[in-house]
């Protein structure tokens, strides 16, 4: 009798070890930091800014530092086109930004800025200043892949891609490219090597020539990179941020509706496989069929015809999901304005730089329901505000935030931020976890 | 009256005279012998010796030797005394002499022309048993005994033959031989003086016969133990000492040096091997019998080298004529053998096992006799007629022959399985690395300062000592020793579970119980780790747990009850309870000091056993927590050293045990319950092993059940502890789950040991139903537990890999100007060395010049200065730092390698499990603007440092005391500077800085002068240099010296508690030797009670 308890408590743990492990089991995964976390941690950061032109390019511009934390931030920053580099140092106040001008340290294209910073809670942003601007975010964080789609070398039109290698480590990579001509592996990008903390152009326009629809797939083979695409028709320029993977949702919180203008979706379809792709179209008040369609494999356009019942004014957001991963980007074109847009950072938290001044529209989606939080600081008094959101709803965050001119976004799920300057600018909210 | 029979003089030589003198007397009067005269030789003074010869012999001559100096030496007075004798009859003073005898003898020797005639010899009060028909002698020197113990006499060895030796007692030799043979040897005091005598009468030619028809009875006082011996240096040597001492000289005075050199060899083989086995069983006395013949040889030297000069003289026959009369092979080593093999190890030894001396053990048969089976008696029938019958036990039962092959069979196939062990290269992982010389291991020791880390001045861990005392037990060829714990380890493992199974149960069921330990993959996965560290707690925590349990009196554990309270050194303080305490503190120190996880196993044991007798209502452990206290303060004393790192190194000294694993580590339930955390241990022939334990929990009964319980509990509270660990449940206090795993593996092998013991014992009342099913699949899964020894030992080395990280690192390190540091990044169950936790999961640890060595084999606790390294890990994985090559290069990290699998895997010729760091870490690393990714693999990945600057580095402008390694301006210009081993070379003037920890240790000395020092980046030692040659040398107070002294000390002052005063004492023989036996034994032995003497004749 007395050996059958001590056999039941033997028996007990062992069931409870058995139990402890898929009870207690955690991930292996990367800590994600936040503007908004303890930044008293962060001894260093970088920001690797590409990528800007000189002179009177479309795509001449600036590079804008916000300092979001409460402490002064001295910036090392190196300016670089690929064959000089240009030491500078900065200093940001706690809650200033700063915008400087590449183009004034050196001559030429392919201007990166890598600015070192001593301590944490900056973000940056690069943005054009001549024409349609457009803007893509500096990112502290190199990837093993980067995706574009949407590009031109048609009738003049000259399209780049700047690489950035973030570390010491010579960043190895594979180019292959997709167009209306069809698909290449342009043998001068197989095995290119980006030296360390350097950076190389790809000159897409060099290899597909008179082509339109121009996607590019960088895969890292070792290193990592940060990348840029620089689109150059005429005198109109843009920078496209790209996107590091496929994916299957992808969010345009702000596009022009009216009869002026042109909206087509340029899509990278990696498969060999078509499929299937669907875009949600909201505007506020109205109720509209999505559309579908189905996109072979390699790249290929699709124009977004709104329903007609849709006035001819305002912005709508447009959520584009498909059946296997894809890469976007949305064409626009007003008479002879023609810009590309990648769709904006999906993130839990946005950081709005406002390098731009106000817009005249601001658009923010999320993916759920939820509350949504807005944090901003004027002349030094910090506010937060909370709104109630609908899933897929776009919403115009509140007027005092916008006002503020920076600020942080945060909420529980995914959201995405996209602002516009007379319907031919824009900027979106960056993802502030980057 | 005047005879034509040749003279015979019988000479009797007695000593302290005994009751059968007469006997012996009055047999030798009585012969019909013609011619024989009588001298009585009375060794010693014995005053009334010659009243008893007058009183049956009158006409006996009476000698007294003053002196009693042995019987060959009392003997050779007829030299030169005696005249006109043809033979000489030399007598022992307790035979008797059938009337014939001397008639018989004289007749044999003139008919067979021999020159020494033996007689027939029979137990002197029962006739018809043989005691000697003269003896055969190996080319060792050993008896061979014609006949068997107590065989009767029927005639059956009645033929004359010839024969090497006549046994002492009556003999008849001729006296010219005598004379020529120069008598008996005079350094052979007892016991075999007949041997010498015959094996030189041999070698001279003559012949020795004996002649069955003369009978004489032979008491054998002395041989019996009924008389205890008198003569000079005899006193205090027990007959097993002075057989063995005589036997070997007499082999070195009578072989000629070619022979000797085959012999000798041989002879110290087989001697060694004895004193294995026989200190394996405690046997000292057997033990300092060998030694001690080596020791009289040595003393006896010159009598030695007369008697072979003078045997030289008289060879008539060689040595191959020697060897045809003598017995082939090894008689002592063919004897054991078949003793071992027939009759068990306690009869092989010599020794009397533990059952015959508990009257309990005796098992009762009932038997009937043939009367009573046909009887017509009608209540026959009924069970009490039967009458008991008393058997004795055997010794270890039956079956022991399938037993021993079966072990043997294991031992063979280990060994095959390690067979490319032996020679192969090793590489470094684990704790397998380089180990340095046997004088740099107590260095370490005794060392104020160690290179963990950037370095650290704590106290030297006493794992050092114990490496360089075990090497000066291999001569101080410390390389010897890794291969010596992977070879050893398990089989010394799984003889210790058999030793801590002893008298709980069968011994079939130990066999398989050592068996499943010894087949289970916690020991080769330690192998093929390289965990030597683990290898030895595996190999010692049997023997700690046995001791354990007999301090606790947990049942049947303890062998014999404590002597009472004795005095601090006497030599039976070890038999006390305090003594007994002190042994298992002493092996929990050595063990701990090796893996400290050892002393957590200690005190989960009791908590475990504490809570199954709480359960089981029983509660009969003694003193458990006061038992632990003292186990644990124990350890604490003996490892004083380590135990001040702990305190030292503050909320960090908890990771001493074990470093904290993260919560995806791989090691979940199907790991635990198979105690498999590595290659071995995944396929489904490791679920045998719990389904054999399943079935002990199921079928046992009785005090089974009871076992089975506490071993259970045992094992549930060890799994429970390893799956709290592999999630990180219990944060910092995490101990090593390889070490718990060790635990759990003799808990498991125990129960599989309770499984055989039921199926044993717990099976025959029952009715035909489930438990036989269970008990045929139990079975089958004990007999497949062995089998996975068979698939472990396929590729040779246990599956040990063939190249490491460490190797893979040559082709990366840089100039050894200023020297460098490599940090080694990774979970702890992947790092080549031992290092101290970054968070869970990670663990950091640094190797100076190269790869891990025996330098940093140990890691204190204490981080201290180190810490600069970690919150730098820390700031990567937390994305707090873009430039962590300038935070690490004040340090001297040339390389950081992130090891993300035990060891590189290699398809087809190496496998390894995949340990991966935090995510973060990979992430945080390819941030850095400054660590360049210059390697990378499926177990592994080398970042290399651009800002690396040496350990040592100069620049021309000053250093600010108040920059950080942040500032940018604190790492520019830097330029290595002072060989990295040396730490001498050329400086310019300007500022140097040492990366070497605590600051104030190292002072810079240029051209002879000492520099002034400054802390600079918080840490670091800066020098504002003028251009020189320069040295920098460690200064710091032997504080840690001195720690390691008193540590030796307490060592020796527990060491000498057990009796070794009074055994030293009696080395030097100032003190007598007393043969002390316990008293539960002392009932039923006889002891040899050797007379106390005060005098010292023999040294």
């Amino acid at each position: 009798m007395r050996g059958r308890f001590a056999t039941a408590v033997g028996c007990v743990l062992i069931v409870a070890s058995a139990v402890i492990g898929p009870v207690f089991r955690g991930p292996n995964v990367v800590t994600q930091s936040s503007l908004h976390g303890n930044l008293s941690y962060v001894e260093s950061n970088t920001l690797l800014c590409p990528a800007l032109d000189a002179g009177s390019s479309p795509l001449n511009g600036v590079v804008t530092m916000w300092n979001s934390s409460s402490s002064d931030r001295h910036v090392t920053g190196i300016v670089s086109n690929g064959l000089d580099d240009v030491t500078a140092e900065w200093d940001i106040p706690a809650g200033t930004s700063l915008s400087i001008n590449p183009a004034t340290y050196l001559p030429k294209t392919n201007l990166t800025v890598r600015a070192t910073i001593n301590g944490g809670g900056v973000v940056g942003l690069v943005r054009t200043t001549t024409g349609p601007t457009s803007s893509v975010p500096c990112r502290s964080v190199g990837t093993t892949s980067w995706n574009v789609a949407g590009l031109s070398s048609k009738d003049g039109a000259v399209s780049r891609i700047v690489v950035m290698n973030p570390s010491a480590t010579p960043a190895v990579i594979n180019v292959s490219m997709w167009s209306s001509t069809g698909y290449s592996l342009p043998a001068p990008y197989q095995g290119l090597v980006v030296p360390p903390v350097g950076q190389v152009t790809l000159n897409l326009s060099n290899v597909v020539v008179e082509a339109t629809d121009i996607s590019a797939d960088i895969t890292v083979l070792r290193g990592r990179i940060v990348a840029t695409a620089l689109q150059l028709e005429g005198s109109n320029g843009s920078l496209v941020r790209g996107a590091d993977a496929p994916a299957t949702t992808q969010w345009y919180p702000a596009v022009p509706t009216d009869t002026l203008e042109n909206v087509s979706l340029a899509v990278m379809n990696p498969s060999s496989v078509a499929t299937d792709i669907r875009v949600a179209v909201d505007i506020p008040g109205f109720d509209i069929a999505p559309l579908r369609f189905t996109v072979p494999g390699g790249a290929s356009r699709v124009a977004v015809v709104p329903n007609s019942r849709i006035p001819s004014s305002g912005l709508a957001s447009l959520k584009v999901t498909s059946r296997t991963p894809i890469v976007t980007a949305l064409a626009m074109a007003r008479g002879r304005l023609h810009r590309i847009q990648s769709p904006a950072p999906l993130s839990t938290e946005l950081v709005w730089v406002g390098s731009a001044g106000i817009p005249d529209a601001m658009r923010l989606v999320a993916d759920a329901a939820g509350s949504v939080t807005f944090h901003s600081q004027r002349h030094g008094v910090v506010r937060t505000r909370t709104v109630e959101v609908t899933a897929g709803q776009a919403i115009t965050p509140p007027q005092s935030w916008i006002q503020a001119g920076r600020g942080t976004i945060t909420s529980a799920s995914n959201m995405s931020l996209a602002a516009v300057f007379s319907n031919t600018a824009f900027e979106v909210g960056l993802d502030a976890r980057q | 009256m005047e005879t034509r029979a040749p003279a015979v003089v019988a000479v009797v030589v007695t000593t302290g005279p005994g009751p059968e003198l007469e006997a012996t007397l009055a047999s030798l009067v009585a012969q019909d012998y013609a011619d024989v005269s009588l001298l009585v030789l009375a060794n010693g003074d014995h005053p009334d010796v010659a009243n008893r010869v007058a009183g049956v012999a009158p006409l006996a001559f009476v000698r007294t030797l003053t002196e009693n100096r042995g019987f060959g030496v009392a003997a050779n007075e007829v030299i030169g005394n005696v005249q006109g004798a043809a033979f000489y009859l030399f007598c022992h003073d307790d035979v008797r002499l059938a009337p014939s005898t001397v008639s018989i003898l004289v007749e044999a020797a003139y008919r067979t022309n021999s020159g020494i005639v033996s007689p027939k010899f029979v137990g002197y009060d029962d006739e018809t048993r043989l005691v000697h028909v003269g003896q055969m002698l190996d080319r060792f020197g050993s008896v061979v005994e014609r006949i068997d113990d107590g065989e009767i006499d029927a005639g059956q060895h009645d033929a004359e033959r010839d024969v090497f030796v006549a046994p002492g007692g009556v003999t008849l030799i001729r006296s010219d031989l005598f004379e020529s043979l120069g008598g008996y040897s005079n350094h052979i005091t007892l016991i075999g003086e007949d041997v010498d005598l015959c094996w030189r009468a041999q070698i001279a030619g003559a012949r020795v016969m004996v002649v069955p028809s003369a009978v004489v009875a032979h008491r054998q006082l002395l041989s019996s133990g009924e008389r205890s011996s008198t003569a000079m240096g005899t006193r205090r040597r027990s007959l097993q000492d002075l057989r063995r001492r005589h036997q070997l000289c007499t082999l070195l005075a009578s072989w000629s040096l070619p022979s000797l050199a085959i012999v000798i060899p041989l002879l110290i083989a087989f001697e060694l091997a004895e004193i294995a086995i026989a200190a394996a069983g405690r046997d000292s006395d057997r033990v300092g019998a060998v030694v001690g013949s080596w020791r009289f040889a040595l003393r006896h030297r010159a009598e030695i080298r007369r008697q072979r000069e003078l045997t030289h003289r008289l060879r008539a026959l060689s040595d191959s004529g020697i060897r045809l009369l003598q017995v082939a092979g090894a008689s002592r080593a063919q004897t054991f053998v078949q003793n071992l093999f027939y009759e068990g190890i306690d009869k092989a030894r010599g020794t009397l096992p533990p059952e015959l001396l508990d009257d309990h053990r005796v098992s009762i048969h009932f038997s009937t006799s043939r009367e009573q089976v046909f009887s017509e008696n009608q209540d026959f029938d009924e069970v009490e007629n039967l009458e008991p019958l008393n058997v004795s036990v055997r010794t270890l039962g039956t079956g022991f022959r399938t037993q021993f092959t079966i072990v043997c069979l294991a031992l063979v196939m280990w060994i095959l399985g390690a067979r490319n062990l032996i020679a192969a290269h090793l590489p470094t992982i684990g704790r397998l690395m380089p180990l340095d010389s046997w004088w740099e291991n107590w260095r370490h020791f005794f060392a104020s300062w160690s290179p963990n880390g950037v370095g650290t001045g704590v106290p030297g861990m006493p794992g050092y000592a114990f490496l360089a005392a075990a090497g000066t037990l291999v001569g101080g060829r410390m390389g010897i020793l890794p291969r010596l714990v992977l070879l050893c380890a398990v089989p010394l493992g799984a003889y210790g579970v058999g030793r801590l199974l002893r008298d709980v149960m069968s011994n079939r069921a130990r066999m398989m119980a050592a068996l499943t330990y010894m087949a289970l993959p916690v020991g080769v996965n330690l192998v093929q780790q390289g965990r030597l560290d683990l290898l030895v707690t595996f190999a010692g925590l049997p023997f700690l747990l046995r001791r354990l349990f007999a301090l606790l009196n947990v049942p049947r554990f303890r062998a014999y009850d404590y002597e009472m309270p004795r005095h601090f050194g006497s030599r039976l303080w070890g038999r006390t309870r305090a003594g007994q305490v002190a042994k298992a503190v002493m092996l929990a120190s050595v063990l701990t000091a090796f893996s400290p996880v050892t002393l957590v196993i200690v005190v989960v044991v009791v908590m475990a056993l504490s809570l199954s007798t709480r359960v089981s209502g029983t509660n009969t452990l003694e003193h458990p927590w006061r038992t632990t206290g003292q186990l644990c303060l124990g350890v604490a004393t003996l490892l004083l050293p380590m135990a001040c790192d702990v305190v030292l190194a503050g909320r960090r000294g908890i990771e001493i045990f074990g470093l904290p694993l993260a919560p995806w580590s791989g090691v979940d339930f199907s790991h635990i319950i198979r105690l498999s955390d590595g290659v071995f241990g995944l396929g489904p022939l490791s679920w045998a092993v719990p389904l054999a334990a399943v079935g002990g929990l199921v079928l046992s009964r009785g005090e089974r059940r009871t076992m089975a319980g506490q071993w259970l509990v045992l094992l549930g509270v060890t799994a429970a502890l390893c799956a709290l660990v592999a999630r990180n449940v219990t944060a910092s206090f995490a101990p090593d789950i390889d070490g718990l795993m060790i635990m759990g593996a003799v808990a498991l092998s125990a129960l599989v040991g309770v499984t055989v013991a039921s199926l044993e014992d717990d099976l025959r009342d029952r009715e035909f139903g489930w438990p036989q099913i269970v008990a045929a699949v139990c079975t089958v899964a004990v007999v497949a537990t062995p089998l996975q020894i068979v698939t472990h030992a396929t590729d040779g080395r246990y599956g040990l890999p063939q190249t490491s990280a460490a190797d893979a690192l040559s082709a990366y390190t840089p100039s050894t100007v200023g020297g460098f540091r490599v940090l080694w990044l990774g979970d702890p169950r992947a790092m080549p060395l031992s290092g101290w936790s970054v968070r869970p999961g990670l663990t950091a640890a640094t190797s100076t010049n190269g790869g891990p060595n025996g330098s940093v084999l140990f890691s204190p606790p204490a981080s201290g200065a180190s810490d600069v390294l970690l919150d730098t890990v820390e700031l990567i994985a937390n994305r707090g730092t873009t430039h962590a090559g300038r935070l690490l290069a004040p340090a001297g990290i040339s390389d950081i390698v992130v090891l993300t699998a035990s060891v590189p895997p290699l398809a087809g010729l190496q496998s390894a499990v995949t340990l991966p760091p935090p995510a973060a870490l990979v992430d945080g690393l390819d941030r850095q603007v400054d660590l360049a990714l210059v390697a990378k693999s499926s177990g592994l990945l080398i970042y290399a440092n651009r800002r690396f600057h040496g350990i040592v580095a100069q620049r021309p402008d000053g250093l600010d005391g108040t920059l950080t390694a942040s500032d940018a301006a604190s790492a520019t210009d830097w330029q290595p500077v002072l060989d990295g081993e040396t730490l001498t070379g050329t400086v310019e003037a300007g500022t140097v800085i040492a990366g070497f920890a605590p600051a104030n240790a190292f002072s810079l000395e240029v051209d002879g002068r000492p520099v002034a020092r400054r802390t600079v980046l918080g840490w670091a030692a800066g020098y504002d240099t003028p251009a020189g040659s320069a040295t920098l040398v460690l200064h710091q107070f032997p504080l840690n010296g001195l720690l390691a002294l008193f540590t030796i000390f307490l060592w020796l002052t527990y060491l000498f508690g057990f009796g070794v005063t009074e055994r030293l004492g009696e080395l030097l023989g100032r003190r007598q030797r007393r043969v002390v036996i316990p008293a539960e034994i002392a009932a039923s032995i006889p002891v040899i009670d050797m007379a106390h003497d005060d005098d010292d004749e023999d040294e």
